[in-house]
């Protein structure tokens, strides 16, 4: 049941309906119900393996919390990670080892005979899993207290507006609202709706719209002359941001009307004046967790140089890996790498030299940078989007050998949509909110909200589903 | 209330004053001064039904409502519905003392997998026959042609919606922002889009523009592909409920049919042979009554005065081959 479908149309205020009549231990039980059945809505079977997953990681949770022998710890968060990335690596990247093993033989001129089994992914197993993950590795670590009470971890691992694509909420942050009294005030309805408000309107207005050239572009690059190129590499730059950020707005939308708080997800990334700052901002959810229960296990940046460059390289190719099973994503996640490296070793010299650092202020540079920061990060995404390397070639080679001439008229559309997308960023800069419209004047935020909601109705209909929900 | 009762109102703290805010109010009346002026400047006529299907498909649904039975069905693309106007057919039956009423349910656009679906889903719900006409041509089985398959998934898919959703949509349709959304998207670029074909009486739809086109296609016609895999599924499916089939090709310019593959054209004709063994299935011929080159718009179609005499003449054909008299009287 995608976001943008006539089914949860009908399925929220349903679910609200109930939902605001009950106590809140009630409310709990009609949650995990709703988040069950929209779950199940794709397939039921996937129910079996998140209920699976939810049985695993509340007995890991308290058996370890109950324990205080470190060895039999051990083993209970081995037993979550079994299960949690056993799942993974089943569903999700099985097939994929199997045939980059096959491959690899190949060419050696080795023939081996490969197990076929080709299996679904269930719908957002990498999100679920990374949200599971941490609550037993918090536990381990002495940071977060088991839930005792079964209906509201298992709601904790299912919250249906978060499930499939996100935000990856923490323990600490989402289970004491589960647990708590809920109280939807005004200001907290009317946010609500304007985030799914925002949220449909990135997702329709910007996203959809972008996606059928996108598609058209990146299937036949070779086909394309330079200026038609980049204007896939920008479609696509838009498509995935309002596309992701149209999803987290609208669950944190869902989530308000709810009564619980959500994490903010993006924070204007394209406005980002160097990778790190993007990695701040982009999928902020991802990143924290990559931070905490990767790159700083890895020893994060305190044991030398090198081991500091390995670890961020690492790092994001395994975040690149969580994308997908597919050998393009390591690739972006390997440059994301490398322009973070980059990065810090760019950093560390200008930090040096303190003449450099005053001229960074001048606000020429800052758009500059936030030039270059962008380009570098779309560049990437050619590999993200790309379905095997050679496409993925094949653009790049078209845009370095520049061919076809160049003409401005082919970027029409990006720049029409970058204008519709533009005030909205520009007002959530400002304030780091994305709800900063609500400061506008009356008739001003009148007016904005009036061109949404048109915006929605006749570019709607289109019925893409969201990119990430594939992950 | 009890304690232990489950029920509790307070989580939603919203006082009936503060639910409308100024801004929302003013969205509210905006919206409401944009559908006024939708109101006041759609030209009499179109019918807003949110680009559900396309706008002929719900023109040829609004003329097949309005009729009172239906005793033939034209099935078949746009080569049936813009080539057999059916009221010419029906006057010729009329002289020979038949009364008959048909509708000509081909429609424009899609291939075979999409005419089936629109005859299950929309048109067959509404209204039933006793007789279809299936008019099939070589381009209607074509599945090289990608722009066209495409198509025809997304009406296909359209017309499978779950009936809430079809429900939903032709509710949001009293909307005229939404019902006609599709119009309004188009609007910026190529103007108002009111319907370019003109729907004719009993579903008949002759080409608006008449000056000649000329496009190129390949051929790929496969008697076990998807296109024909639904056409045989559309002759089970009207063999259940009990229809008489008429079997007719559909036209096609001279010229087009030289240019056809001759592997092609005979995998054409081996689709034609399985649907013409079926139980109810009579195969007419036609050829005898092709219209000749110059009365051809494009590659498909023939002009609306060639069209009327056309279905004059298939009418003749029909009688004088005994088709008609049995389930039509």
């Amino acid at each position: 049941m995608w976001f943008n479908s006539w089914e949860f149309l009908y399925f929220l205020p349903s679910v609200l309906l109930i939902y605001y009549i009950l106590n809140r231990q009630a409310q709990n039980i009609w949650l995990l119900a709703a988040s069950y059945f929209f779950y199940g809505w794709w397939d039921w079977r996937f129910l079996s393996l998140i209920l699976a997953s939810t049985l695993v990681d509340y007995f890991a949770g308290l058996f370890i919390h109950k324990t205080k022998e470190a060895k039999k710890r051990r083993r209970g968060l081995y037993a979550s990670l079994f299960m949690n990335l056993g799942a993974l690596g089943l569903f999700k990247y099985f097939n994929f080892f199997v045939d980059s093993f096959a491959a690899l033989g190949d060419s050696f001129g080795l023939n081996f005979n490969t197990p076929a089994m080709r299996l679904l992914p269930p719908v957002g197993i990498s999100f679920y899993t990374f949200q599971t993950l941490s609550y037993t590795i918090d536990i381990y670590r002495n940071k977060q207290k088991p839930v005792t009470n079964f209906i509201n971890f298992a709601l904790y691992v299912t919250y249906f507006p978060q499930l499939v694509a996100g935000p990856i909420e923490r323990a600490k942050s989402l289970l004491p609202q589960i647990e708590n009294k809920r109280i939807v005030s005004q200001e907290q309805f009317q946010a609500g709706i304007l985030l799914i408000l925002i949220g449909l309107f990135k997702k329709i207005a910007i996203a959809d719209a972008a996606a059928p050239l996108v598609d058209e572009i990146f299937s036949n690059p070779q086909a394309q002359t330079s200026t038609i190129l980049l204007k896939g590499l920008y479609l696509f730059s838009l498509q995935i941001y309002c596309d992701f950020s149209g999803y987290s707005s609208i669950a944190r939308g869902v989530s308000k009307l709810i009564g619980i708080e959500l994490s903010e997800n993006f924070q204007t990334p394209y406005l980002s004046a160097n990778i790190t700052d993007f990695w701040r901002r982009w999928h902020i959810s991802l990143s924290q967790w990559l931070r905490d229960y990767l790159y700083i296990p890895l020893g994060g940046n305190k044991f030398g140089t090198v081991k500091t460059y390995r670890n961020l390289l690492l790092t994001m190719l395994i975040g690149g890996l969580w994308h997908g099973a597919n050998w393009t994503f390591v690739v972006w996640g390997g440059l994301h790498g490398l322009f973070l490296a980059a990065h810090k070793k760019f950093t560390e010299i200008r930090s040096v030299a303190e003449s450099v650092k005053q001229k960074n202020k001048h606000p020429f540079l800052t758009i500059l940078n936030v030039f270059i920061t962008f380009h570098l990060v779309a560049l990437a995404w050619i590999f993200f989007r790309s379905p095997d390397f050679a496409t993925a070639w094949n653009y790049l080679s078209g845009l370095i050998n520049w061919h076809g001439g160049f003409q401005l008229s082919y970027l029409k559309l990006p720049f029409f949509l970058i204008a519709l997308l533009a005030p909205l960023e520009w007002l959530q800069s400002r304030s780091f909110d994305v709800l900063s419209v609500t400061r506008l004047p009356i008739p001003a935020r009148a007016f904005y909200y009036m061109a949404m909601i048109i915006a929605i109705i006749i570019l709607g209909g289109n019925d893409v589903p969201f990119i990430y929900f594939q992950f | 209330m009890s304690r232990s009762s489950i029920f509790n109102f307070e989580t939603l703290q919203i006082p009936r004053k503060g639910l409308f805010t100024q801004a929302a109010k003013l969205t509210i009346a905006g919206l409401l001064l944009c559908e006024l002026a939708i109101r006041l400047t759609v030209p009499a006529g179109q019918i807003p039904t949110g680009s559900w299907y396309n706008h002929t498909i719900r023109l040829q649904n609004a003329k097949l409502h309005k009729l009172e039975k239906i005793d033939i069905y034209f099935i078949g693309t746009s080569i049936s519905c813009v080539n057999i106007p059916p009221k010419a057919f029906d006057e010729v039956l009329e002289n020979y003392g038949i009364k008959n009423s048909s509708f000509n349910a081909g429609i424009a656009g899609p291939d075979f997998v999409g005419v089936a679906a629109a005859m299950k889903h929309l048109y067959w719900p509404q209204k039933q026959a006793k007789t279809a006409v299936l008019v099939v041509a070589p381009n209607d089985l074509n599945s090289a042609n990608i722009a066209v398959r495409e198509r025809t998934q997304a009406y296909a898919a359209s017309f499978e919606q779950p009936a809430f959703a079809a429900a939903t949509v032709d509710f949001l349709s009293h909307f005229w922002l939404f019902g006609f959304r599709k119009e309004l998207k188009a609007w910026p670029k190529k103007g108002w889009q009111f319907d370019a074909v003109d729907v004719g009486s009993q579903g008949f739809t002759p080409l608006p523009n008449l000056q000649r086109r000329r496009w190129q296609t390949d051929y790929r016609i496969e008697p076990d592909g998807p296109v024909a895999a639904a056409l045989f599924d559309l002759i089970d499916w009207l063999s259940e409920r009990d229809v008489s089939l008429i079997l007719i090709n559909g036209l096609s310019e001279p010229a087009e049919i030289t240019r056809i593959p001759q592997a092609q054209l005979d995998n054409f004709e081996i689709i034609m042979a399985r649907c013409a063994a079926q139980n109810r299935v009579k195969y007419v011929d036609v050829s005898s009554i092709n219209p000749v080159a110059v009365n051809f718009v494009d590659q498909l179609h023939i002009y609306e005065d060639a069209a009327k005499i056309y279905a004059r003449q298939l009418a003749y054909l029909f009688i004088s081959e005994g088709v008609l008299q049995a389930d039509s009287k």
